[in-house]
């Protein structure tokens, strides 16, 4: 018994798949970097200041 | 802010770790199947992301419930890290699967019921999202998203459902296979040993994001308290 059935060839699509998970998920992972940086810089200047002016009273 | 907990910094190498062993699992594991071929194995993470999607949903509802019951701005915290992960899950799974259908169904979406519902989904948590940055008061803000995001998990549901109790072409992998679905197909057992794999390692790597997100959520809160503590010091 022969099949004529061939699979078909879908591996750019499967690549395609993988690319939009691994740059979907690297962006979302550099922004919760990037945020938390920034925040945290935020946080440093703040209590800096904060800690300045009790010294200066 | 406290310094990273060590579980945490375990946590990170633990899911990269899986992550990258199901990714290994999906492309020199798993056989091809015959009909779909290689595109098919978008199939492993597309289910993996939106179950980290529909997660995060159910814990920001979860927190939303005790937020309403306790008040206390952890759970609000909590909620929204969920709901913006979630989010993202959520949409990756969507044209994940809008480019495993071009090739099956042979266009990049339908008006289909699971397609539909998954699209109101992500624009019901979208709106979420919006809806929040709208609200200046932190308290409103919060009792407002808790009750939101209880409602909105309602739509989570419907769309799991759909394609058991509505005609579709969407396949269902598990729990049988609906007549008229397209790219259905019966997982052997080392497909559906890397798809359980690939569910557990989304679901680590969903709790690792969630746990580092949070700790941005209370470093913001703790920078909106000195903002406020400086604005009353005359700074």
């Amino acid at each position: 018994m022969f099949s004529n059935f061939l699979t078909p060839d879908t591996v750019d699509y499967m690549i395609a798949g993988y690319l939009v998970i691994a740059v979907g998920i690297g962006l979302y992972i550099a922004s919760l970097a990037i945020r938390t940086k920034h925040t945290l810089r935020a946080y440093q200047l703040y209590k800096e200041d904060l800690d300045q002016q009790f010294k200066d009273r | 802010m406290k310094a990273k907990p060590k579980v945490l910094t375990g946590l990170d190498f633990l899911s990269a770790v899986m992550v990258l062993i199901a990714a290994g699992l999906v492309f020199f594991y798993a056989p091809v199947e015959v009909q779909m071929g290689a595109v098919q194995k978008v199939f492993y993470f597309h289910v993996a992301t939106a179950w980290v999607g529909m997660l995060g949903f159910l814990v920001a509802a979860v927190a939303g419930v005790f937020y309403l019951r306790r008040n206390e701005v952890r759970w609000d915290i909590i909620g929204v890290s969920a709901v913006e992960i979630s989010l993202v899950f959520f949409l990756i799974a969507i044209i994940m699967g809008s480019i495993w259908a071009r090739p099956i169904w042979n266009t990049w979406w339908t008006w289909d019921p699971r397609l539909t519902t998954a699209a109101i989904v992500e624009l019901i948590y979208a709106a979420y999202m919006l809806l929040r940055s709208g609200v200046d008061d932190p308290e409103r803000r919060a009792r407002f998203s808790a009750i939101y995001a209880i409602f909105g998990f309602i739509s989570v549901p419907l769309t799991f459902i759909s394609i058991r109790l509505l005609r579709t072409i969407h396949p269902v992998v598990i729990g049988g296979a609906e007549a008229a679905s397209q790219g259905g197909f019966n997982m052997g057992p080392s497909m559906q040993w890397v798809f359980f794999f690939s569910l557990v390692a989304f679901s680590v790597f969903f709790a690792d994001l969630l746990w580092h997100r949070i700790r941005l959520g209370e470093l913001k809160s703790a920078v909106e308290s000195l903002r406020v503590k400086a604005f009353q010091e005359g700074m």
